[in-house]
């Protein structure tokens, strides 16, 4: 049989993605991402585990050094990596929206200015999104705390992540447009695909089948219980 | 002057002689596969207009190097060579008689982000038949390509062939616009099978015709690949690329191929003039493929010369990783002598040298006076097979070599052969 390696994200992403491939049999043994040990091996199922940050798990998997990996889609689109996405595994859901200060009074795309700044995480798609929408922005790139870019007058806009949209609203933003919903996916190296790909397809469908669980119990919450799904 | 600039553009690589001497082997070697089968060696120029270039593929478009001529008109490096081939089938071979077999050792230029396998200057290898439109044509193809492959040392390789056909054939059958087309195909070419259900359930397509695609793209393996998707379509499109490949695939045993090959109905590749067979190659070495090809009966006939034409390119710099990843021994690059003579008899040294020459040794003179020692050092470095030296008196060299006579000549001569092993 032949070595799989699997890229894990490190962080948020991490405990609730080690679950999922836990009960689809993949790993048998501890795993920590506070490791200092990057790499980690399970000799009995024949699998490396190699712990990454998650921005850069597709890197990874697109060279062929990580067969298997999980990634956020909001992070695929942005490297634009070639990848096989096979599973959404439903974990880390959120949007990718363009959000503008509500005291603007901006509500849609059409009423933007003609030239508008907007900061972002994501540069790629914040110019792909715009491109297609055949409107003129200029992009600021910011690690972290995008909202803040706005209310100190370095953009007029911002294109970010939201899953609640609390943090929108409490920096006084609404959201003018939907690029993309973004979820966790498990992502496959185009290569492994073909060459192992009894093995492969094998892990897809278990990972497939522990996700429609979860999903059928999430649905099942949801309909009995909670009025308010998205909480 | 004082340059700033010491580093290559981004995307770019330098072959030193050992890795340009690997190149070249290879090169050769993949071009007599191509020779033996009665293909001929096509040069074409490294720019063209772009119009000409932007014909061949959408999808390289954004890609291409552009600049202008004096003129104003735009040129463009190319970024493939079906396009520069095509054209001068439609125009300088158009009187010749069909078919014509075409093969080119290459650079091509795409403007790419630089990653994984991915350059922006980069080589390829391949062939171009133009004028038959039967199996047997996509099948001299592909067993060209997989001879190629055996040619090149590569092992645990496989090729995929596909049909773009049975995906268009079932989309047709559903009207499926022309848009939404382009988009399954982009998904399942990706195998973002994440992306391809989304589309597919929001599709004209009934849950028959979307089984049809998803179970399809799933199916791998020999013949029983087409039967099981025969099980699966009705339409008459679908079925006759099935049929198709089943007779390619019938060809490539009878060629003495078929081990290493694989049928996969979800192989797409991401060119949109591919009108039928379509097939890529791998190992499981390499993260990406190494070669890919096949059918494009539309394209020449945009040079207004309507004759259908299948090919395949592969990736000389990919298929050198994958050689290096799998420990290939490619032979070792050496020179066999390295001449040197007292002044007196340097007349007498080059001329023995050129005797060596004309009898097909590789000969080095050397130009430098130095120590013996030195020069032993430069040649174990440069991996030299042995010295000569005509009339040179030095203690220490009377110890170390032998006396022998060279087409007439006395000379001392050491050998470093046994040396350079040791190490």
């Amino acid at each position: 049989m032949n070595k799989l390696t699997v890229a894990l994200p490190k962080g948020r992403l991490f405990d609730p993605a080690v679950e999922i491939l836990e009960q689809a049999g993949l790993i048998n043994r501890e795993l920590d991402d506070d490791s200092r040990k990057l790499v980690l091996a399970d000799p009995k199922e024949e699998v490396d585990f190699i712990l990454s940050k998650a921005v850069d798990v597709q890197t990874y998997v697109e060279h062929g050094v990580a067969d298997f990996g999980i990634a956020g889609k909001d992070i695929l689109l942005e490297a634009g990596a070639t990848v096989c996405e096979v599973v959404d595994l439903g974990l880390s859901k959120c949007r990718l929206v363009v959000a503008v200060p509500e005291e603007v009074g901006i509500t849609e795309l059409g009423q933007l200015p003609p030239t508008g700044r907007v900061a972002t995480k994501y540069p790629n798609v914040a110019k792909e999104f715009f491109k297609k929408q055949g409107v003129q922005i200029e992009i600021v790139k910011l690690n972290g705390s995008i909202e803040l870019a706005p209310l100190i007058g370095l953009a007029d806009m911002i294109v970010d992540i939201t899953s609640t949209g609390t943090t929108l609203r409490e920096n006084d933003l609404i959201e003018i447009a939907e690029i993309a919903k973004s979820s966790a996916r498990l992502i496959v190296n185009k290569v492994s695909y073909k060459a192992s790909h009894e093995r492969i397809k094998g892990i897809i469908e278990q990972v497939k089948e522990v996700v429609d669980r979860k999903n059928l119990r999430a649905d099942f919450f949801i309909t009995k219980g909670s009025k308010n799904p998205e909480g | 002057m004082v340059f700033d600039k010491l580093q290559r553009p981004e995307g770019t690589k330098d072959y030193l002689p050992q890795m340009a001497a690997k190149k070249r082997e290879l090169e050769n070697k993949v071009n007599q596969v191509f020779a033996s089968w009665g293909y001929q060696e096509i040069i074409t120029p490294t720019f063209e207009f772009y119009d000409l270039l932007s014909s061949g593929t959408e999808g390289l478009q954004a890609k291409m190097y552009k600049f202008f001529n004096r003129k104003g008109e735009i040129l463009a490096l190319r970024p493939e060579m079906t396009a520069p081939i095509a054209r001068v089938a439609a125009t300088e071979l158009r009187d010749k008689p069909l078919p014509l077999r075409l093969c080119y050792q290459s650079n091509v230029f795409r403007y790419e982000t630089p990653r994984a396998g991915r350059k922006r200057e980069f080589y390829q290898a391949g062939i171009e038949l133009l004028g038959i439109e039967t199996p047997l044509g996509d099948a001299e193809v592909i067993a060209i390509a997989t001879e190629a492959l055996l040619a090149s040392g590569v092992s645990n390789f496989k090729i995929d062939i596909g049909d773009v056909d049975y995906f268009t054939g079932i989309m047709e059958a559903a009207k499926m616009d022309y848009r939404s087309q382009i988009e399954v195909r982009q998904a399942l070419s990706d195998k973002n099978f994440v992306k391809l259900e989304e589309l597919l359930s929001d599709s004209e397509l009934d849950s028959q015709q979307q089984e049809a695609i998803l179970t399809a793209q799933n199916l791998r393996g020999g013949l029983e690949v087409i039967e099981q998707a025969k099980q699966l379509v009705d339409n008459q499109e679908s079925l006759e690329a099935l049929i198709n490949l089943e007779e390619v695939y019938y060809d490539l045993e009878l060629l003495g191929v078929s081990e290493y090959i694989c049928l996969d109905l979800s192989v797409v590749r991401s060119f949109d003039y591919y009108t039928g067979i379509v097939f890529e190659g791998y190992t499981k070495d390499l993260g990406y493929t190494i070669c890919g090809g096949g059918r494009y009966d539309k394209l020449v006939e945009k040079f207004d010369y309507p004759i259908p034409a299948t090919g395949f390119a592969l990736g000389i710099d990919r298929l050198l990783l994958s050689l290096e990843n799998q420990g290939y021994q490619f032979e070792e690059a050496s020179i066999d002598t390295l001449l040197i003579s007292n002044c007196e008899q340097k007349g007498k040294g080059f001329s023995l040298a050129k005797k060596l020459r004309q009898a097909g040794e590789s000969v080095e003179l050397e130009i430098y006076e130095r120590k013996l020692d030195k020069i032993i050092d430069y040649a174990v470095e440069k991996n030299i097979k042995r010295i000569l030296f005509i009339g040179v008196e030095e203690e220490n060299l009377a110890k170390s070599s032998t006396s022998i006579e060279v087409f007439g000549m006395e000379v001392k001569e050491i050998k470093l052969e046994e040396v350079a092993e040791d190490e």
